[in-house]
């Protein structure tokens, strides 16, 4: 279509402007002088000084990170050997039904996962006595479950159209399982699986409803401490640290996106 | 059976004792037998579906087989997995490792095997010298062309120092030109080294130009093995005398028996006399294979020729001039087509060719292939 439609162009403005408009002002409003928020006085950087100086959000965000990193981690290699199996098995019994509820986490209302897992961190608690309390390692492990889950598609994803023949050269040329698999596959598909773990830490670093049901004292998440903030009132600082994450969540997309597409740009120089 | 380039032949190489593979109810590959010397270009050439392939990954243990024995050197490999089996292969895709430079890939299975490093070091450089491409030891794959990709795969698969190298249709993703070319170079590489090669091909050409010996396969069954000239020239049945070449068949019946014994043809109107041509049973029907370029024609012909064999009479109906050579096609007074071909020798006869002319075709009897099948 060389001819550009102005009605259709005039629909994707309006679609784009009800998404980010709303964030657009609010980064605008982190960067207010006045303490009131819906007042306009000039422009300032004073709320990021301030959300430096605030030990509790730096705790809370420090928090959020480890969680996120440790939570993608596992997620990935988990999550490798679900997609490995999946886009290798071909034929198997059961194979529709475990794929779909490999996904199932990512459309899973956020309630449910985070309800059934307190559950199952209670009963752990009670049966085996660990783990011990809630606390950062149930963030982490919630998190990890839906991270897999995401890491899992995309793997799966860059496997089905992968070259079997390159693993059977390798065991041609003398090399075993698993040796191939580390030596030949996951090179192969690993900006998939960076990409798989920017994913995975983005939607850790912004969850809020899981990590409610699952943290413990001691670890309340950057998404939590604002939620709790935010009932007070909004204060220009929490615009900023909403900035801060909408920059930290982009960066990741973007990077995962980057390596997506770097990952189809070797394919097609196959 | 097809026990074709079975039997005890001392030269064996390579030998594949009644080995058939099963997918589910499909038979891939049925009781095929077959022996390798060393030394020997082998090309197993078949249509898609033959079995070739799944036969060549059977060598190589890519695929276990349902039944049947393959022997290397008198041992038997059968159960040996593929990482342990004193062959190399080159795959279709080239299956190139992608993150590893030109150096690291041909270097891999040395690795395994765990030579020293200087030894690596020397024998790669051997290797890219033997396929001409010193120099691009530090290119990855995605910056070789086509044909440079191909004699990488070359190398890393000779790097071993196999006994056999097996060859998955290794020229079928470079073109015509290229291609041409790199047959010539395998044919140089291979008779330099002197390892035995197998070759899967769909391209009767090339196994032509390029084999020591063709196995035929269609369905899964080892159909013919012989030399390419003995297979262009005697083929065996129908099947191999279309798929090697273009090829004239004759319908016949046998009359007759014992001295009086004839070969009878409704398509000739006559008498078919072939080469090696032994006792047959009353009633048999039997077809004559003809290459078209030894099918004779004469024009303006002196009445009915059809009494005396192999000859008949017919009717230009089709010439397709192709510069060096002219294509003939003669309806023949019995509805058959009949092709032939005229080179040019500067003679006038061609040019007074024309549709529709009666002409009279003959062939010599040497020319003439009996076949059963």
């Amino acid at each position: 279509m060389s001819k550009r439609n102005p009605v259709i162009l005039a629909l994707a403005a309006f679609g784009y402007a009800i998404l980010y408009i709303p964030i657009l002002i609010m980064i605008i409003y982190s960067f207010n002088s006045s303490r009131l928020v819906t007042v306009w006085a000039g422009w300032s950087t004073k709320w990021y000084g301030e959300l430096l100086k605030d030990g509790q959000i730096a705790d809370a965000a420090w928090i959020s990170l480890v969680v996120a990193f440790w939570a993608a981690t596992i997620g990935i290699i988990f999550g490798i050997m679900i997609g490995y199996a999946l886009a290798r098995m071909r034929r198997f019994k059961g194979r529709l039904i475990l794929s779909g509820m490999a996904t199932a986490p990512i459309v899973m209302p956020e309630v449910v996962t985070g309800l059934s897992l307190l559950l199952l961190f209670i009963s752990m608690e009670q049966i085996i006595g660990w783990p011990a309390g809630r606390g950062l390692t149930t963030v982490i492990i919630a998190h990890a479950t839906f991270a897999m889950a995401f890491v899992a598609v995309v793997v799966q994803g860059r496997l089905s159209d992968f070259d079997v023949s390159i693993e059977e050269a390798a065991m041609d040329l003398g090399a075993r399982q698993p040796w191939i698999f580390f030596t030949i596959t996951l090179p192969v598909i690993m900006p998939a699986v960076i990409a798989g773990w920017l994913l995975a830490f983005t939607l850790s670093f912004d969850d809020l409803v899981i990590a409610s049901f699952v943290s413990g004292p001691g670890s309340t998440t950057l998404p939590m401490l604002v939620f709790s903030k935010v009932r007070l009132g909004v204060t220009p600082e929490i615009n900023a640290l909403a900035t801060v994450i909408v920059a930290v969540v982009a960066i990741g997309v973007v990077l995962a996106n980057l390596f997506t597409l770097r990952n189809q740009g070797s394919d097609n120089n196959k | 059976m097809s026990d074709l380039g079975g039997g005890n032949d001392p030269d064996t190489y390579l030998s594949i004792k009644q080995v058939s593979k099963h997918f589910a109810e499909v038979k891939a590959v049925d009781d095929v037998s077959l022996n390798i010397r060393q030394g020997e270009f082998f090309c197993l050439l078949g249509g898609s579906g033959s079995g070739k392939s799944t036969l060549l990954r059977m060598i190589a243990g890519l695929e276990t087989a349902t039944s049947g024995h393959i022997e290397i050197e008198g041992q038997d490999v059968t159960d040996v997995p593929p990482w342990n089996r004193p062959v190399n292969m080159m795959f279709q895709s080239y299956a190139l490792f992608p993150h590893m430079n030109v150096e690291k890939n041909i270097a891999y299975g040395l690795k395994q095997d765990k030579w020293p490093q200087p030894k690596i070091k020397a024998r790669v450089e051997e290797l890219l010298e033997l396929v001409q491409l010193s120099g691009y030891g530090n290119r990855k794959p995605h910056q070789l062309s086509g044909g440079q990709r191909q004699r990488v795969a070359l190398a890393r698969a000779l790097a071993r120092k196999p006994k056999v190298l097996l060859l998955d249709e290794p020229l079928s993703a470079l073109d015509k030109k290229l291609r041409e070319d790199t047959q010539r170079q395998l044919l140089a590489i291979q008779q330099e080294i002197g390892t035995t090669f197998i070759m899967v091909t769909h391209d009767q050409e090339e196994a032509m130009s390029i084999a020591t010996r063709i196995g035929v396969m269609d369905q899964g069954k080892l159909v013919q093995v012989d030399t390419p000239r003995e297979m262009y020239e005697r083929p065996k049945n129908r099947f191999i005398a279309g798929f090697i070449g273009q090829v004239n068949l004759f319908e016949a019946i046998v009359e007759g028996s014992g001295k009086t014994q004839k070969i009878i043809s409704a398509d000739t109107g006559g008498e078919l006399k072939a080469i090696d041509q032994s006792e047959l049973e009353t009633g048999q029907a039997v077809w004559i294979a003809v290459r078209p370029e030894r099918v004779l024609l004469k024009t303006k012909p002196k009445g009915k020729a059809a009494k005396a064999a192999n000859k008949a009479n017919g009717t230009l109906s089709d010439i397709m001039y192709l510069g060096g050579v002219t294509h003939i096609t003669i309806t023949l007074d019995s509805g058959k087509t009949v092709r032939t071909m005229i080179s040019e020798h500067w003679d006038e006869d061609e040019a007074k060719l024309n549709i529709g002319d009666a002409v009279e075709i003959s062939f010599e009897q040497r020319a003439a292939v009996l076949l059963e099948s």
